[in-house]
């Protein structure tokens, strides 16, 4: 497991270090010094690492998490988190910040455990104002407004 | 310099700075008790609501969230058996199974006054050896500069116990990052892919944010229920337990010296500061057996180191700009939002901000006893706080966080671009403090290097020679040396040494 994961790393990080030097290398000389020698020097160590994770027979995975049930994609919780908020930040400019806020938490409780609506309702209302308050009131950041507010 | 101090001193003790302590110290015991919310992680969540203060009561602020979230890991170690923060993995060794007996409050009493006695002392250290190595600073030249951060990039890899190889790469990754936008030197953009909200380069806060709140979040939910929790219940007087503590003079002097050196050096962290204590209490205790079932020493040594890391940590990290732990980079982070530099200048430009923060960090630590006893005895059913609430809650004070600093949706896109990579560098084992530490140190190692070279007319061989000729650049060459040299040899030498349990960050 440990050793797959070691090989997918690996052959990312060669494409990407070899991404680098191609663009280090198109640079002026001036500017390109550190990067080029970065590049390679990257380029050396995925090298070594996608080496070792040939040689290296597979071992137990000590590095990862419990996992959910990554047979469903929605309890996939990477998948759900990383979605969510990408969603949560696409809402933001149209609903505005306050509402999209409160949507977001209420939505993230209530899909993750169904009996707490009233915990869910009460929470993303009051945590959102809290925080616009803080922000807006407080702080002095111009929160995005939206349709709604 | 003391009239200085005696300036930061009076500044400590306005309503601002006392008010901003209060409230970090309170953040960071509901930080530190919460299992899945790392120290790392609260200080750089907490960065953009200090933005709109001056900077010291913005980096009291800081160091209170610091200092409380580093003691009260121990809380949940001994009640839960689950380290709050990651400096408190050591103390779950003996912590735990003196709860067990019966005897958490003890625990919980000797985990307070340790960490109370550690984080003091070693801010002693921090207020007395900081401004004497600043004045050092001053002799820097270029290279030294250069080899300083070179230092800082070769202990990341030889302490990141995972990997040497991983720990490089991610170093090497995070200077890359650092180099995203329009090149100081030459006005050239680099490796921005024509995108216009890169031209200015990439806000160190908000990578920092991505990099440890959404991997942070995922674990969280996915471990949820997964861990036997066993409840203990909190007796006796708290308070009065707490005076055991000075029965241990020696095993707390070892631990003491142990945080302090481990903090200095850079990027060594808290939990790496506590097993070290932890493990040297064992090694010269008359009853080695004793540990691990349960033992007060065993609490109290960690505990102490891990603190006075902190002050040790901040050294570094105040005069060279050179990190001492993850908490510290992102701590820097938060330095230079507010338009601080750190180095020589630092101490005599902003007296009452920086020797304002070093005294508030005492009463940081002083301010953590009464009300960690207090979290201790009646709050603990806030560690019960279930993951499925905690979990939007920090992703929304990332994504607001994010977009308060710049006031651009572009630096929350990034956030979490940014999160998506510290997810995947955490499942394939690479730590990430190495990309922190990378992309501090990347600018500072890049431009001094360039200067160097400046300075030799372009002639390499002469920088070499500079290098072994120079006192100051022999002994940063050498220590760099030897943190690769030492990585080196314990982990392809000395391969079947037991790696230390639960060492994270």
């Amino acid at each position: 497991m440990a050793a797959r994961k070691d090989l997918a790393f690996s052959i990312c990080m060669v494409v990407l270090s070899i991404v680098l030097a191609v663009q280090s290398f198109r640079y002026p000389a001036d500017s390109a010094f550190f990067p080029r020698v970065l590049s390679v020097l990257l380029l050396l160590l995925s090298l070594l690492l996608l080496f070792r994770a040939f040689r290296r027979p597979p071992k137990e995975d000590r590095t990862g998490g419990i996992r959910g049930n990554a047979f469903s994609l929605m309890k996939n919780q990477p998948v759900l988190v990383f979605g969510s908020t990408v969603l949560y930040v696409v809402m933001i400019p149209v609903l505005g910040f306050l509402v999209s806020t409160a949507l977001f938490i209420f939505g993230s409780i209530l899909f993750r455990d169904r009996r707490k609506l009233i915990v869910a309702a009460i929470y993303g209302i009051c945590f959102s104002a809290a925080l616009y308050f803080v922000f807006h009131a407080v702080l002095g950041v111009t929160l995005p407004r939206g349709w709604l507010l | 310099m003391l009239e200085n101090m005696l300036t930061g001193l009076i500044y400590t003790f306005r309503w601002d700075m006392l008010l901003a302590v209060f409230t970090g110290v309170v953040g960071g015991i509901v930080v530190g008790v919460l299992p899945g919310l790392s120290t790392t992680m609260g200080v750089a969540l907490l960065i953009p609501i200090t933005f709109g203060m001056t900077p010291a009561v913005g980096l009291a602020m800081l160091g209170g969230m610091y200092a409380a979230s580093v003691y009260s890991g121990s809380i949940s170690a001994i009640l839960l058996n689950i380290p709050g923060t990651s400096s408190a993995c050591a103390t779950m060794i003996d912590g735990h199974p003196m709860a067990l007996k019966g005897e958490a409050g003890r625990a919980i009493a000797l985990a307070t006054i340790a960490s109370s006695v550690g984080g003091n002392v070693s801010n002693l250290c921090l207020l007395f050896m900081a401004p004497p190595l600043a004045l050092l600073a001053l002799k820097f030249g270029a290279l030294e500069y250069f080899l300083v951060a070179m230092f800082g990039i070769t202990i990341i890899a030889s302490i990141s116990e995972k990997d040497l190889v991983k720990g490089l790469m991610s170093g090497i990754l995070g200077l890359f990052v650092s180099m995203i936008g329009t090149h100081q030197q030459t006005g050239l953009q680099r490796f921005t892919f024509g995108i216009p909200a890169l031209y200015d380069g990439i806000n160190i806060v908000v990578v920092m944010i991505g990099l440890y709140s959404l991997p942070e979040v995922i674990d969280m939910l996915q471990k949820q229920g997964a861990e036997k929790r066993v409840k203990v219940r909190v007796q006796g007087g708290l308070f009065r337990q707490m005076f055991e503590y000075f029965n241990y003079k020696y095993i707390v002097f070892r631990s003491l010296v142990i945080g302090v050196i481990i903090g200095i050096a850079p990027g060594a962290g808290g939990s790496l500061a506590g097993f070290v204590a932890y493990y040297d209490a064992k090694r010269t205790s008359k009853h080695p057996e004793r540990f691990g079932k349960g033992t007060p020493e065993g609490v109290l040594s960690c505990e102490t180191a891990n603190n006075a890391e902190m002050g040790g940590a901040l050294i570094p990290t105040l005069t060279l700009g050179v990190p001492g732990s993850a908490v510290c980079a992102v701590f820097l982070g938060g330095l230079m939002i507010h338009g601080l530099r750190p180095g020589p200048q630092l101490f005599t430009q902003n007296p009452e901000v920086i020797y304002g923060f070093i005294f508030s960090m005492f009463l940081s630590n002083l301010f953590f006893v009464p009300l960690g006893l207090l979290t201790a005895r009646y709050g603990s059913r806030l560690i019960e706080l279930p993951a499925v609430i905690l979990a939007p809650t920090i992703v929304t004070l990332a994504v607001i966080g994010t977009f308060a600093i710049n006031g651009s949706i572009e630096d929350t896109w990034l956030m979490m671009i940014m999160g998506l990579v510290g997810y995947i560098l955490n499942r394939c084992g690479v730590p990430r403090e190495g990309l922190v530490l990378g992309l501090v140190l990347g600018s500072m190692a890049e431009s001094e290097l360039a200067r160097a070279i400046l300075l030799v007319h372009g002639d390499v061989s002469q920088l070499l020679i500079q290098a072994v000729t120079h006192p100051i650049a022999l002994i940063l060459v050498i220590l760099c040396l030897l943190s690769l040299g030492h990585a080196i040899k314990t982990q392809y030498i000395a391969r079947k040494a037991p790696i230390l349990p639960g060492l994270e960050e």
